[in-house]
């Protein structure tokens, strides 16, 4: 999509501030609860963004953040791509997901 | 005769094209065109129904926290979820749409419509110390005047030095902008576009950092609503005065109601709002609404007369481009087959008249100073001084369901997806009432259709001949130098046009280069 690495290079998901619970497998099971929001519908495994790191409005919070999913609205092909957005996506393999930073 | 095209109307929203016709400097007649077609009704359909909460946002960058919030509601109650929602979901719902509010209208006063009653060219010598004023200055010498010019001439009424210092309330604005939108973050998630209201409540759950974070904000911008956006309405009222006898319009309005007072009722119409829901005319009594009486006429619009004069429940989006006798993207929406103008105007007017005494207490004493009534509210300087202090009773109001919230208790209800169902979500935009209404049949969007602010506000004339709310208002103007139409375009920005995302680029002399349709 010709957009700046520095930007789009990583995935939501490697920089999520929930992810130790996806490493956990924890869930979860509604919306507003703690816990990774991946089978609530979250796109972070498939969206490229640096939301988790430059955050929005200041740094002041961003979608995870306030519990609300990643609905991918950075991805190609949204929202057809995406949606429904609030169902789990199939189950994908995550590209550069425990590779070692450092070769 | 001769005839004015202002195309496109700049430091407004979206596109809007003003047409009229001038007759010994008296407009004769006023055509207002939306020249985009947009189709979110047309991307609904299909659709999982909790998805229109996310894409209905998308009509605009600027007012998203309105259409996710009308189309909570919507979903809200096609879900069977009115009355169960939370009391931390209603207040944070509350208060982000009032951070999103405030934001707009402050965005309005100062970066839209000011610059039409202050001489930003007077900053070219200013001498003193001031460092915002010296770099507006500085700025001006480098010959960027991008966000200033184009703009007409010889109507500046302001000595240099007010001039100079709402030059400087405008850089300030800016700051209580972002300031208002990190609101909308701090509970949202993001602006434009939260995340965190949904069918059911929000998803953000309030702790007492965020409570802090959110005051000390809100109680910066009530200290500028009162001490700069308040006194500078009122500065531009005094010197501008004729406004209040310009631009009336249909001098009917309506208003939805808005911010929930009450979660318990389960009819969104019957619940306890901020501002009441109504109608007020000329007379200003108060009406109550039946939400079945509104309809979109589209025989001026480019759409297929066949879905002319239905109700939004009803209703279908055909595109018929290039239509005989239309010539505008937008709907004609009418209450009881007549002319409604909807905004800040028609909600504070409502609660007016339905003797809120908080209202009463702002309007009479500033109305006062200027030894008029009520009456001159139906003008230009009565939406500008509507929409201010309506900025100020929401913001005097947040502090208060900041405090209600209760840390720990839940935000958020679930709830099934039905089968079939219906939905109706009506609320206030910041630029006036606005509703969603949704048809689910196998749990999918069947229907949904919108009726917005503009549509109401810019719309053209209806199937019986009767021209909409902005072009009454401009019809019968005296326009003194037909180069220079002052009069048009404060009448056209008094209303907050919002028209969302057209995308034109236009030559410093206004020629159009290139157009691009987004269907």
């Amino acid at each position: 999509m010709n957009r700046p690495k520095a930007f789009y290079g990583q995935l939501i998901h490697e920089n999520c501030p929930r992810r130790a619970y996806y490493d956990e497998q924890k869930f979860a099971k509604k919306l507003s609860d703690p816990g990774c929001l991946y089978e609530l519908g979250c796109k972070g495994p498939v969206t490229h963004a640096d939301c988790p790191l430059r955050m929005w409005n200041h740094g002041v919070n961003w979608c995870v953040a306030c519990g609300g999913l990643c609905i991918g609205c950075a991805c190609e092909g949204f929202p057809d791509l995406v949606s429904p957005i609030y169902e789990k996506t199939a189950d994908i393999t995550l590209p550069n997901i425990g590779q070692r930073v450092v070769q | 005769m001769g005839r004015i095209v202002i195309d496109p109307i700049t430091r407004i929203e979206g596109h809007l094209k003003v047409e009229v016709m001038v007759d010994n400097g008296e407009v004769k007649e006023a055509k207002s065109s939306g020249t985009l077609f947009r189709g979110f009704e047309i991307i609904l359909k299909g659709r999982d129904p909790r998805d229109a909460n996310r894409i209905t946002q998308r009509i605009c960058g600027v007012c998203p926290t309105s259409h996710s919030t009308a189309s909570t509601l919507c979903l809200d109650s096609a879900f069977g979820l009115g009355g169960s929602i939370p009391d931390n979901g209603r207040l944070i719902r509350n208060l982000i749409l009032g951070a999103a509010h405030i934001a707009d209208h402050i965005l309005h006063f100062y970066h839209l419509t000011a610059l039409d009653y202050v001489d930003v060219t007077k900053v070219a010598k200013y001498e003193s110390n001031d460092a915002t004023l010296i770099s507006v200055r500085d700025f001006i010498g480098r010959g960027e005047l991008g966000p200033f010019v184009p703009r007409y001439e010889g109507d500046y009424r302001f000595p240099t030095e007010v001039d100079q210092q709402l030059v400087a309330h405008y850089i300030e604005a800016l700051r209580m902008r972002r300031k208002a939108q990190e609101m909308c973050s701090i509970f949202g998630g993001k602006m434009p576009h939260n995340m965190s209201i949904v069918p059911g409540g929000v998803t953000e759950v309030p702790t007492v950092d965020k409570i802090a974070s959110f005051l000390w904000r809100i109680n910066e911008i009530r200290t500028f609503i009162d001490n700069l956006y308040l006194p500078d309405v009122l500065a531009v009222a005094e010197v501008y005065s004729d406004y209040f006898e310009i631009g009336a319009g249909c001098r009917n309005l309506l208003s939805y109601g808005g911010y929930e007072l009450d979660g318990r009722e389960a009819d969104l119409t019957k619940r306890k709002r901020l501002f009441k829901q109504g109608t007020v005319g000329a007379d200003l009594k108060l009406g109550t609404i039946d939400s079945s009486a509104v309809t979109e006429d589209v025989k001026h619009s480019w759409y297929d007369d066949s879905t002319s004069g239905r109700k939004p429940t009803e209703g279908e989006t055909i595109p018929k481009e290039g239509k005989d006798g239309a010539y505008s993207w937008i709907k004609s929406p009418r209450y009881n087959g007549q002319v409604y103008e909807v905004g800040p105007l028609a909600r504070i007017m409502t609660t007016y008249v339905a003797g809120d005494q908080k209202v009463k207490a702002l309007i009479d004493p500033a109305l006062a100073k200027f030894k008029a009534g009520p009456e001159v509210m139906f003008s230009v300087l009565g939406r500008h001084l509507a929409r201010a202090l309506g900025a100020k009773i929401v913001a005097d109001m947040m502090p208060s369901w900041l405090l209600e919230l209760k840390p720990g208790e839940p935000v958020y209800q679930e709830y099934e997806i039905p089968e079939e169902s219906t939905g109706m979500g009506l609320v206030e935009a910041a630029r006036g009432a606005l509703g969603h209404w949704i048809e689910i049949k196998d749990k999918r969007i069947a229907n949904y259709q919108c009726v917005v602010p503009s549509t109401w506000n810019m719309s053209p004339r209806d199937d019986k001949g009767q021209p909409g709310p902005l072009e009454q208002a401009l019809t019968g103007t005296q326009v003194r130098d037909e180069e220079n139409p002052f009069e048009l375009v404060r009448i056209v920005r008094s209303f907050d046009p919002c028209l969302a995302c057209a995308i034109h680029l236009i030559t410093p002399k206004g020629k159009t280069l290139s157009e691009f349709r987004v269907v």
